[in-house]
């Protein structure tokens, strides 16, 4: 066995067997990352989505009915906005139940499907009782908002906290080193090194030229794939550290405006709990605003153009809200609704119609651009996995081609 | 399986195999039909109700320490009387503390928005008599804690909230003479068996958290199941929704609550007698004496009647108007 000739062949031998090999691994391996990131793109992304509409829509949904209470005869823009968030709500629930295969989450679903539909109900009876000239329109009110709040849109956050974890997840495994395919390819080159300088003194011949095609063969796939697979990390790794946080960061910005809009709306409805209403608007801005300014702050954050002057609009929003207390304190009632649903330069309204519009910019941007890189992470690997199997494999034929008249001068 | 050997016995287990492996799996998918799984959720309900554990409220102190109804005469002259409210008119407006949970009483209109209601009407009165114009008042919300305090700090000068006249308040404010008797009845659907006090025991009743209605629930034997809430109006919603069978309160509140559903009617004798006065702070004797004569007046020149007729005929054919009772 251990003759030359016997020698050549178990070299010859073990290197194709290395070359198939590493065919096997980088294609496996690249594809996998292919079919996670895709996986993430059909999938996990759009359900996450969703989840994040359920929770925004239900929390506009939820200021727009309170506005539209204290206005007295609904305003028709606000009665739409109440609509198309429930119809918004409603669709992305259904768009999310199919893609919901976790037990757990698909009960949190469920109820949360259960009780928009009682929450609708509740916000027709309190607008019925309102319409007909019954106080007790308010309580029917409050009784829907603390359904929304304490049951709805806590199942809501979970759902969404779950699956962009599940986003985050999926993106973060295609940003692992692939060790084994790095081992597999550096055995390949090591032994091929060693193969080509034994060959090369026993041979007395300097040069092989099947196995320095093969060389380089395995380098070019080396550094196509290796870039490829590099480039895709970046772009995974960019996709969860900076977009998918963005967006996280904005979603929960935007729900916390609808929050803190709710909180200022239904303590004009006055039951007796504006203090805690006041103090929970309070609390809303404050988050908002550390919120922003640590959004702000970040190096990587996706769109800073739409929120840059978003601080302002909270300023603005708050000095609105104190002119609000300053009516309510001396019982002037009407006038305090009117800064709340006025239009004019210095009400609420406008305040918080333009902070929701440059969240709602911030968080279509942030979208895009998670969506954008993961598609770009899958785009680079494309071709690598049929170009690595081509390459690894006419790497073991180039061996096998350079060593076989070397073996024939021992017959 | 096996194309060498030709052995017959293997391929017989084989088959045999398989279709046990069929049996199996066909049985396994239909012995649990993947339904979707069952929901049970707890009703809605009002905001902040909570069901009180049984307890029993001590008896009520069985003597009064105090002259409850009494009040300071009014003044004999119409100068006295402009000199106690000097300052009020100097500022332009008589600052008023009140809610707006009260139907009937107070309560904010769906259709103007604007405050209305007996109290609100009766302040309006006081304010004729210092201005001779009824629309000089500003209100203060005041939640039901507030308004003692508020006397006592002097934010407003009047505060006319269904407020009833009690010992350990008159130790803190000052009171008018009574302006309504109210008295502590039930509310229920008119379908419903319950009929007096007695009937409420086991059964589900509403009440506002902080008021006297509740303790007097719970002096009842055996006791009913409390269930409190943060406004009357949610007592309202509680009953249409069928987590409570009656509320029991002022009827002059549950009128409120009965103006709004038509399937609902007070029903029972009066459980305890509630004197509704005008508070004041304790030392502004002044203007106890100035809105006593309001009273005095309005009682005499029909005004009460004209009042009690545009809010409260629901509460019965019209009452004469309580009769004063004065100190000194």
């Amino acid at each position: 066995m251990w003759t030359t000739p016997g020698r050549i062949l178990a070299i010859g031998f073990t290197l194709a067997m290395l070359g198939v090999l590493t065919a096997f691994a980088t294609s496996t391996t690249v594809s996998n990352r292919q079919d996670a990131l895709t996986t993430v793109l059909d999938h996990t992304e759009p359900l996450s989505f969703a989840a994040g509409q359920i929770y925004t829509k239900l929390s506009v949904a939820d200021a727009a009915a309170a506005t539209a209470f204290i206005s007295g005869t609904e305003p028709q823009p606000v009665r739409q906005r109440y609509e198309q968030s429930i119809t918004d709500a409603t669709v992305a629930v259904t768009q999310a139940s199919s893609g919901l295969t976790d037990e757990k989450m698909r009960e949190v679903l469920g109820r949360i499907n259960a009780r928009v539909a009682v929450y609708t109900g509740l916000i027709e009876t309190a607008r019925t009782n309102n319409r007909a000239g019954n106080p007790v329109g308010s309580s029917y009110l409050s009784e829907a908002s603390a359904l929304m709040q304490d049951n709805i849109l806590v199942d809501a956050q979970r759902l969404y906290e779950q699956t962009a974890a599940g986003v985050d997840a999926e993106t973060s495994a295609s940003t692992r080193v692939p060790a084994p395919v790095i081992l597999v390819v550096g055995s390949t080159i090591v032994f091929g090194l060693f193969a080509h300088r034994w060959l090369a003194r026993r041979t007395r011949r300097r040069v092989n030229l099947g196995l320095v095609a093969g060389g380089l063969a395995i380098a070019v796939m080396v550094i196509w794939v290796g870039t490829a697979v590099i480039i895709s990390t970046a772009g995974s790794r960019q996709a969860k550290d900076t977009s998918a946080e963005s967006l996280r960061v904005i979603t929960n910005v935007a729900i916390t405006a609808q929050q803190a809009r709710a909180d200022e709306t239904l303590s004009l409805i006055r039951r007796g709990d504006e203090d805690a209403r006041k103090k929970s608007y309070y609390q809303r801005m404050d988050t908002m605003a550390e919120q922003l300014d640590a959004y702000l702050s970040r190096k990587g954050a996706v769109d800073k153009d739409d929120l840059a002057n978003a601080a302002q609009l909270l300023a603005k929003w708050r000095a609105a809200d104190e002119r609000i207390n300053a009516y309510i304190a001396v019982g002037n009632y009407q006038a305090a609704t009117q800064v709340a649903l006025g239009t004019g330069e210095d009400d609420s309204t406008p305040a918080f119609d333009n902070l929701e519009r440059a969240l709602s910019d911030g968080l279509k941007a942030s979208r895009t651009q998670l969506r954008t890189d993961i598609a770009s992470a899958r785009r680079v690997l494309s071709g690598t996995t049929v170009g690595g199997v081509a390459l690894s494999l006419s790497a073991a034929v180039a061996v096998a081609l350079g060593l076989w008249p070397r073996l024939n001068e021992y017959r | 399986m096996t194309g060498r050997g030709g052995s017959r016995g293997w391929a017989a287990v084989a088959v045999l195999l398989v279709a046990v492996l069929l049996v199996v799996t066909g049985c396994g998918s239909t012995s649990s039909p993947s339904g979707p799984p069952g929901l049970t959720l707890a009703p809605p309900t009002p905001a902040g109700m909570t069901e009180l554990p049984p307890q029993r409220a001590p008896a009520p102190e069985p003597t009064e320490d105090c002259d409850l109804t009494a009040s300071l005469r009014p003044f004999p002259t119409r100068a006295e009387a402009e000199a106690a409210v000097a300052d009020i008119r100097a500022r332009g407006r008589l600052i008023v503390g009140l809610d707006v949970g009260s139907n009937l009483f107070s309560f904010r209109d769906p259709v103007t928005g604007q405050i209305t209601g007996f109290d609100v009407d009766l302040a309006a009165e006081v304010a004729r008599d210092i201005f001779g114009n009824p629309n000089q008042v500003e209100y203060r919300i005041l939640s039901s804690a507030d308004r003692i305090a508020a006397l006592q700090k002097k934010s407003v000068d009047i505060v006319v909230k269904t407020m009833t006249i009690t010992c350990p308040r008159r130790k803190l404010v000052n009171f008018s003479t009574v302006y309504l008797y109210a008295y502590q009845r039930i509310l229920a659907p008119r379908s419903s068996p319950i009929r007096q006090s007695s009937d409420l025991a086991g059964r589900r009743v509403c009440a506002a958290r902080g008021t006297t209605s509740l303790e007097r629930l719970q002096q009842i034997s055996p006791t009913p199941i409390i269930v409190s809430v943060v406004t009357w109006a949610d007592c309202l919603v509680a009953l249409q929704q069928r987590q409570v069978e009656a509320v029991s309160t002022d009827d002059t509140i549950l009128a409120g609550l009965m103006t709004q559903d038509p399937y609902l009617h007070i029903v029972g004798p009066s459980m305890n007698q509630e004197p509704y006065g005008i508070g004041i702070n304790l030392h502004n004797t002044g203007l106890v004496r100035f809105v006593n004569g309001t009273l005095a007046r309005i009682r005499a020149d029909g005004t009460w009647n004209t009042l009690y007729r545009k809010w409260l005929t629901l509460l019965g054919p019209i009452p004469p108007p309580p009769a004063p009772r004065y100190l000194d």
